[in-house]
């Protein structure tokens, strides 16, 4: 089981906290927003193409049983 | 395990390039504000030459840039198109922007000294030196609000630099 797609996933959140933080000290807000966004999206690119990769593969083991 | 290492090298070096252009970044807003006092006092030492000195505005520009390294370049420039016949006007609007080029400043910041173009070496002295006050006053606004904000911009940059290479290091990974 593959599992540094976890910590890749937790380095991103943790390095973008940071960079959230020192964006809105330095009054920009907008930008800090912009990027929690940016990072959200980016994970959920990551999930998605797991889950298709998921489906494929119960798909596959259904047809290994037809 | 060689795959690793040659990966692990590969997001150092990524790492280290970002947080160089976000250092690099730091460097040139610090730039700015040297620049901008350099200009300040370039346009005090014109000011006297112009109201005290009595020279010739060629004279004044080169006397000027020789004694500011800082913002010298544009002055000297200015004073060799001046020598070379150019139009007053135009020999210190086009060495502005050419010195907008190879500096640290912003646009913003040449426009009261692109403004004083017009007036230098064609107007009476008593007028010269007002304007000359006048675009003082505007850079030295830019320059308090420059230095004001330049921890936390340079903070920022080199923050942005490495966090952006941890980023792009994951997202490569």
């Amino acid at each position: 089981m593959d599992v540094s797609v976890i910590y890749q996933i937790a380095g991103l959140g943790i390095i973008i906290a940071i960079l959230n933080i020192f964006l809105s000290q330095a009054g920009r807000g907008e930008q800090a927003q912009m990027l929690s966004l940016a990072g959200v999206i980016i994970v959920l690119v990551w999930l998605i193409r797991m889950i298709a990769a998921f489906f494929n593969d119960v798909e596959a083991v259904f047809q290994l049983w037809q | 395990m060689r795959g690793s290492g040659v990966k692990l090298l590969g997001a150092l070096l990524v790492i280290g390039g970002a947080a160089a252009l976000g250092h690099l970044e730091a460097v040139r807003r610090e730039k700015r504000a040297r620049e901008l006092a350099a200009v300040i006092t370039a346009l005090e030492l014109l000011e006297s030459h112009v109201v005290y000195g009595q020279v010739l505005l060629a004279d004044a520009l080169r006397r000027v840039g020789e004694a500011q390294p800082g913002a010298g370049w544009a002055f000297l420039r200015a004073a060799e198109r001046l020598e070379e016949g150019w139009p007053a006007s135009r020999a210190l609007r086009e060495s502005f922007s050419a010195w907008a080029a190879r500096s640290a400043l912003l646009e913003s910041d040449l426009a009261p000294l692109v403004h004083l173009a017009p007036v230098l070496g064609l107007s009476e002295g008593g007028d010269q030196a007002r304007h000359l006050r006048w675009a003082r006053s505007q850079l030295e606004v830019k320059l308090a609000g420059a230095r004001q904000r330049l921890p936390e911009v340079a903070r920022l940059c080199k923050a942005l630099g490495v966090c952006g290479g941890l980023i792009l290091a994951l997202l490569l990974y």
